[in-house]
């Protein structure tokens, strides 16, 4: 006689605490944990069934049989959907379950003034919805905006609009702007996009769970922290500092302070930055940087790179590294990669574990340079009349050399080497585990190729 | 050694292959590791799945004869 898995039961149950959370707290937002939580749902039943199996054993019980032909089905359908819904969640697509959209939206003019004064800072708190924010010519802090209700008839609306009205007050030496989406007695969600012109010598924080931010003209500092937003600066005088749990994009252009990102997201784009950047996350699609004054240093799981100072352009994903035009000493760590870097100064120090590196310092003097990989090619291009003294190997692999005799060559069976100095000139050590390793005349001779003899 | 060695190996053959399943997917959303680099492991656990209920049953089957099946 078979028993039935405690797992139909504890799946009731946690579907039965998944609702009511939804229903009580409609803050937070259940359906978007879900897409990005689910695989342990998965581990959590998967040990539960284990933990079963197990106890049946040492009691000397009969054991249980595998999972059902149900079952199986819904691991599968869960994958499926759970895998559906994270990709689309991760393109920005909001999950709202169906029966939210039986609900009506109801829309409501908002808008506030206060005189600035003395005050120094905006706090813009509102939850939900995109903020603007544009420095203007003004001794005021103006919004308008308009308020999105959902709710399943207009006095319901209107009940949620009346208990959260929109507050633009002085305290201390702040002006808070406060959409009071809190208050909301009802279930229906509440998002509200406003503008706000507020006085360009004005520093601006905001905080918020879900929406973006579009900060522009102001010359104070800027601090913006969200759980889910797109953050887009232009003309910022002061430093910024930005903290997103998600974001699809974070766009810095002409900033004359220091930029300070940290946390997830897709993209990233910097240009014209005259401060300092750090960048501390976790960033999946595509991060552009672009002239930037001071040092930047980029710290991700996976990548730890850091130049003196950028005057060309940096451009990565996950798999790829193409940066042009860097003042060293630029140090990069990283794991799986091809990178490519043509013109740098001073030094490199390059530590890859999988893909090919290709290094062009197109200047002499030559900047000193240390490059590893694991697995990937070597190729480095030097300008003809460079000067520089060489250790270069590979474990497995061949060696290529354009400049000559002045570099000898060696090679037994599978390992090649090439060792050597022209003139006097920095140091340059390149080395890999699998794949060859060449140092080329950027102008395109023909190399003399000793490849290892097989 | 117990009797049901065999059939506790394919007992937790369920499971450990849904845990796993789960910690791909896990460490898909929350690491780099895509699942298309990760998924051969899958392949890996099944192998030792089956090596580990091959191994069990010929234990049993060793067993002198009218010993329990």
């Amino acid at each position: 006689m078979r028993r039935r898995s405690l797992a139909g039961p504890i799946l009731l149950v946690a579907i039965g605490i998944g609702f009511l959370i939804y229903n009580l707290r409609p803050d937070i937002a259940l359906f978007d944990l879900l897409t990005q939580y689910w695989p342990f749902l998965l581990i959590a039943w998967g040990v539960l069934r284990l933990l079963e199996v197990l106890l049946d054993y040492f009691r000397g019980s009969a054991p249980r049989h595998g999972f059902s032909g149900g079952e199986v089905t819904l691991v599968v359908l869960i994958c499926l959907i759970g895998w559906g819904a994270y990709e689309a969640h991760r393109h920005g697509v909001q999950f709202r379950p169906a029966w939210e959209a039986f609900g009506e939206h109801f829309d409501y003019n908002v808008e506030g003034q206060q005189a600035a004064g003395m005050a120094r800072t905006v706090v813009v708190q509102n939850d939900r919805g995109n903020v603007r924010i544009i420095g203007a010519d003004t001794n005021d802090v103006k919004v308008t905006g308009r308020k999105t209700v959902q709710a399943v008839n207009q006095s319901e609306a209107d009940r949620a609009q009346n208990s959260t009205g929109l507050e633009v007050v002085a305290a201390g030496d702040q002006i808070v702007v406060r959409t009071n989406q809190d208050h909301n007695p009802t279930t229906g969600r509440i998002s509200e996009d406003l503008e706000i012109t507020v006085p360009n010598r004005m520093n601006v924080e905001a905080r918020g769970s879900y929406g973006d931010y579009d900060v522009s003209e102001v010359n104070g500092t800027v601090d913006l922290s969200s759980g889910n937003a797109g953050v887009r600066l232009n003309k910022i005088g002061g430093n910024a500092r930005i903290e997103l749990e998600r974001s699809d994009i974070v766009r810095a252009v002409d900033m004359r302070g220091n930029l300070d990102l940290q946390g997830k997201g897709s993209d990233v784009e910097l240009e014209n930055i005259a401060g300092q950047v750090t960048i501390n996350g976790s960033y999946s699609g595509s991060l552009e940087f672009k002239n930037v004054a001071k040092p930047l240093h980029f710290e991700s799981p996976n990548t730890d790179l850091r130049v003196e100072a950028l005057p060309g352009e940096i451009s990565m994903d996950l798999g790829e590294l193409n940066a042009n035009h860097l003042t060293g000493p630029v140090h990069l760590v990283t794991k799986s990669k091809d990178i490519k870097i043509e013109d740098f100064s001073e030094s490199l120090e390059l530590e890859n574990e999988r893909g090919d590196i290709e290094l062009t310092p197109n200047h002499a003097p030559l900047p000193k340079i240390e490059a590893r990989t694991r697995s990937g090619q070597i190729t480095l291009s030097l300008p003809d009349k460079a000067s520089f003294q060489l250790a270069a190997s590979t474990d497995h692999g061949d060696a290529v050399n354009d400049f000559g005799p002045a570099i000898q060559q060696q090679s037994d069976g599978r390992s090649a080497s090439l060792k050597g100095h022209v003139d006097d000139g920095p140091s340059i050590h390149l080395v890999t585990e699998h794949g060859t390793v060449s140092v080329r005349k950027a102008s395109g001779e023909p190399a003399e190729t000793n490849k290892a003899e097989m | 050694m117990n009797v049901n060695e065999a059939n506790l190996v394919r007992s937790v053959r369920g499971p450990i292959t849904l845990i796993t399943l789960g910690v791909l997917f896990a460490v898909d959303h929350f690491t780099p590791y895509g699942f298309e680099q990760t998924w051969p492991v899958l392949l890996i656990v099944f192998g030792l799945l089956s090596l580990a209920g091959r191994s069990a049953s010929s234990a049993s089957a060793a067993r002198p004869p009218g010993g329990p099946q």
